[in-house]
């Protein structure tokens, strides 16, 4: 019709990413899952790391040790996944986002890509804890860490994290409401994938034990993926879920 | 300009607008008028591009919401509610706003002055009484100074001052040639405030004029609104 002006769809979206990432910072939420998620992983890693010590645990790795809190402690980003999105729905702010940012897809694109900044250092710094803890309550007694190892596991790890808080975010994004999603997310990967992982052998197609190859090759399973097709495979987990959110997003009434 | 032509919505089976068509025009205040479930905030929120049209259109200078390449310096909008987190801080709230159209981080201690907000700035969202809250979302509608304001129902909560304030503030705008566009279901106070009037029943448009047509010979605005949203009860 009139407006013949090209938009500057570069501009928009650095601006709406700038918001998204306003909007997080501001978010008292952020901080306490952030701190939440910190903490209760250094505990856990520091009951790994006893439980190491007696001989209790089925390595004496201390660089596997030191992530197996990492399978508990990722709740917690993927708690933030979904409690940033579904914030949108406090106080009905959606409308405020929506009127100030009315392209979806780039709002919804910025949101995540917002939450990804704050979630790869996050997840660096969850993972890389829990080991470094574990080395100075283990000591001498476990195998030592290789630096090669280790780095590659923390950023295999850092990446498992931030994927899986993703698809967290993006199921979050449909269902809108924080409770059916936290049930839904927490359910799966704590309750359901746990169980499928042990019958099917296309088990190991599903996002969590995909994941989960990136950084413990598991040899008792002749059939488990290598790390690299486990990143893989996860990175298109993500990419599906983040499309069938985006999509979901833009078509229905806010 | 806002142009709304044939606009119909519908959920499931039931048709919440039924191919209306109005125009809210610049240097007027127009007020959208129509009992609880008329339909007005469901036009409105089609014409903001939060929901979308079955069909028809609903146009801001002749381009959908959606399409404005700035929107918050054409169209301001304020809903029910503050329309922010209740966690964050009204000042916060109104910096991310800024940020998302590139506008001067001066704005915000600006709009929080002129609505009278500036001492509750570092308070959380939910802590503000229902006034307070109304007030951080007109002072988020008007960050980018825009030519178009939408309201839906923007007296609700505010105490008498908070009207008065309101009715000069928009007779203000209008008279500077800017348009605005308030739904409300309390006709005394909207008859004080506008110009033009279109009174929506259940999805269809029931009488639009200018005040003193839509009046005519009833005593008062209140006596027209039920006079006409009776009629279409009856037909």
């Amino acid at each position: 019709m009139s407006t013949s002006i090209t938009r500057t769809y570069g501009q928009e979206m650095r601006r709406a990413i700038k918001a998204e990432l306003s909007k997080l910072y501001s978010l008292p939420i952020t901080w306490y899952t952030l701190c939440g998620t910190f903490i209760v992983n250094l505990i856990l890693a520091c009951a790994y790391s006893n439980a190491g010590l007696q001989g209790l645990a089925s390595t004496q790795s201390k660089l596997e040790i030191g992530l197996a809190s990492v399978g508990y402690s990722q709740a917690g980003l993927m708690i933030l996944g979904i409690l940033t999105v579904c914030s949108e729905y406090n106080g009905g702010q959606i409308r405020t986002t929506l009127t100030a940012m009315p392209l979806r897809g780039i709002q919804i694109f910025s949101a995540l890509f917002a939450l990804t900044v704050v979630l790869i250092p996050a997840a660096f710094v969850v993972s890389s804890s829990g080991v470094l803890l574990t080395e100075i309550l283990i000591g001498d007694a476990g195998t030592p860490i290789v630096w090669g190892n280790f780095m590659s596991a923390i950023l295999g790890v850092s990446g498992y994290l931030t994927l899986t808080a993703l698809i967290s975010a993006a199921i979050g994004v449909v269902l809108r409401r924080m409770l059916p999603a936290l049930s839904i997310i927490l359910g799966y990967y704590f309750i359901a994938e746990p169980l499928i992982r042990e019958q099917a052998d296309l088990a190991k197609y599903l996002p969590d034990t995909a994941g989960v190859g990136r950084w413990t090759p598991r040899p008792e399973h002749a059939s488990a993926l290598t790390p690299v097709q486990g990143g893989i495979l996860l990175s298109a987990w993500t990419l599906a879920a983040i499309i069938i959110a985006a999509t979901v997003y833009r078509k229905r009434d806010a | 300009m806002i142009t709304i032509e044939q606009l119909t919505k519908r959920r499931g089976s039931h048709n919440i607008l039924n191919g209306i068509s109005f125009k809210a025009k610049p240097g007027r205040v127009t007020g959208f008028l129509g009992p609880n479930g008329a339909g007005k905030s469901s036009a409105l929120r089609i014409l903001l591009g939060l929901d979308r049209a079955t069909s028809g259109t609903a146009l801001v200078n002749g381009v959908p919401y959606v399409q404005l390449t700035d929107p918050l310096t054409t169209v301001g909008a304020v809903f029910d509610g503050s329309g922010a987190h209740r966690l964050r801080t009204g000042r916060a709230h109104l910096n991310w706003i800024v940020r998302s159209a590139g506008l001067p981080r001066s704005r915000v201690n600006e709009v929080l002055e002129m609505v009278g907000l500036a001492h509750a700035a570092s308070k959380r969202v939910g802590r503000y009484s229902l006034g307070m809250a109304r007030r951080l979302g007109l002072a988020a509608a008007l960050l980018g100074d825009p030519e178009i304001l939408i309201l839906d129902e923007p007296t609700n909560g505010l105490d008498p001052e908070g009207i008065r304030w309101l009715r000069t503030f928009l007779r203000e705008r209008a008279a500077s040639g800017r348009t605005v566009l308030l739904s409300s279901h309390l006709m005394g106070e909207t008859a004080e405030t506008v110009d033009d009037i279109v009174i929506l029943n259940k999805g269809h448009i029931v009488a639009s004029g200018t005040l003193t047509d839509i009046v005519g010979s009833h005593k008062t605005l209140e006596d027209a609104f039920f006079a006409f949203t009776a009629r279409r009860d009856i037909s």
